[in-house]
């Protein structure tokens, strides 16, 4: 009786939410950004060597975590490499929005109240993700091969990331998969602009990559329109449903480590509220210290166990 | 102060709204690849950088060899950077680049290749030095077929 009431009571406290105080909830937000920093950010020689030096007193000290000095530094080491430098290097879009957060972490910390940075950073968070997909479903309409569901066919079957979920689905050979991602690599390599291969296991693929192709354009538009409209709207108080669909359909398929941190850093920023910690907020948190399991291939090993 | 405010709310998304549109505007006029450049248009062409295929053809002994950057260690840097916006002014750039390294007619592989202590028959001269080529990957839906498609084409003047 006492053991059914302590779940029941910790449940509803789960769903109200944990009381924190506003200035350790910046801190700690500040704070998961400098680890998505010191883990990602070295592009090259100069980062990987600066960004440490940089961060590390940052997550030591919460004075320097906190000085907007600090993160006018961090600003100009992320809009150089990946907002100025971005068309000579490889900057994927996940370091764009790196760049992004940092800026808008600097501008609130300049220009905001001491009370209201957390406030306004939830805010920034909001649009940030809104717009990254906003953009993200434009860019699929404008992608014909995405539209009729072959950008699928060929992914699931060329990019070894899918192929846990391909064979798992589709009941294709992974050696077979394994095969297409040699022919790949030899067309990449090769000297004979000619040359070509046939994909295998791509024929029982049409319904599956179609049905993919509209769920990401459905979830994707939903994120976009929830997060984009005001937060007094009806639907915006939807967007964490949304969200959370998408991080659960898409990370244990597709492990793109880097975005995915900071979709669930940019998620627990705009999920928290004022001196509270909501559910959604601890369910960001919690995929945030996860997420390096992605790198486990769980399609393959249930596939292997069943 | 509220003209203010306004601006530094909507300076990020702003700055998200440009680079968006000059990833469109670059795709179409330069062919730049549509996941670079934060237009946030990951996952949805299959013509990404990591698809392209980046080299220049060499005219050696009245046969014409091309030379795949991918396969030339040396020149990492100048492959990432010819697949990411393979615009004509940035190939003939890295066309003059490539002019300034020695090259060479391997035998034993029948291919040219940068010249190192490893085997080299004949040197090249920069002028056989003909195009600088990038293509990248067609997927053929009905036949399950991927073929490679010349993207840019830029002739050594």
């Amino acid at each position: 009786m006492l053991k059914t009431y302590n779940i029941k009571s910790t449940l509803e406290k789960l769903k109200e939410g944990f009381s924190i105080n506003e200035k350790d909830l910046l801190l700690l937000v500040l704070k998961m950004v400098l680890i998505i920093l010191l883990i990602l950010m070295k592009d090259n020689t100069v980062l990987a060597i600066l960004v440490p030096v940089i961060v590390v007193p940052g997550l030591l000290f919460n004075r320097i975590a906190s000085n907007k000095y600090f993160w006018l530094l961090l600003s100009l080491f992320s809009v150089i490499p990946y907002l100025i430098l971005d068309l000579v290097g490889y900057v994927p879009n996940h370091k764009h929005i790196f760049a992004y957060v940092i800026l808008a972490i600097t501008l609130m910390l300049f220009f905001s109240e001491k009370n209201s940075i957390l406030n306004n950073l939830r805010v920034q968070a909001k649009y940030i993700i809104g717009l990254c997909f906003l953009f993200a479903v434009a860019g699929k309409f404008l992608a014909p091969e995405f539209v009729d569901g072959s950008f699928f066919k060929f992914t699931n079957t060329i990019d070894p990331r899918f192929y846990g979920f391909t064979s798992f689905v589709a009941d294709v050979d992974p050696l077979l998969l394994k095969e297409n991602e040699i022919n790949m690599q030899n067309l990449l390599s090769t000297n004979n602009t000619e040359l070509f291969f046939d994909v295998n296991g791509a024929e029982g693929l049409s319904t599956i990559g179609l049905i993919i192709s509209y769920w990401t354009i459905f979830i994707e538009g939903m994120i976009a329109i929830t997060f984009c409209l005001p937060a007094t709207t009806l639907l915006s108080k939807y967007r964490n449903v949304f969200l959370i669909a998408f991080i659960l359909t898409t990370y244990p398929i597709a492990t793109v480590y880097g975005f995915a941190i900071i979709l669930a850093t940019l998620g627990f920023i705009q999920a928290t509220k004022p001196n509270k910690l909501t559910k959604y907020a601890m369910f960001y948190l919690l995929v945030f210290i996860l997420l390096p399991l992605i790198k486990i291939p769980f399609i393959r090993v249930i596939s292997a166990i069943f | 102060m509220k003209y203010k405010r306004t601006i530094i709310k909507y300076l990020v998304p702003f700055i998200m709204l440009f680079f968006f549109v000059r990833n469109i505007i670059l795709v179409e006029t330069h062919h730049l690849d549509s996941w670079m450049g934060g237009g946030m248009r990951m996952f949805g062409k299959i013509d990404k950088m990591l698809y392209r295929v980046s080299g220049f053809t060499v005219e050696h002994n009245n046969k014409i060899y091309f030379v795949n950057l991918r396969n030339i260690e040396a020149l990492e840097d100048i492959y990432v950077e010819s697949k990411i916006l393979p615009s004509e002014h940035r190939l003939e750039s890295i066309l003059k680049d490539i002019k300034s390294y020695t090259w060479c007619y391997n035998e034993e592989m029948d291919a040219i290749t940068i010249k190192s202590d490893k085997a080299c028959s004949e040197e090249v001269k920069s002028e056989n030095i003909k195009n600088m080529q990038v293509y990248r990957v067609h997927y053929n839906n009905e036949k399950n077929r991927i073929k490679l498609e010349l993207i840019n084409d830029v002739e050594n003047l």
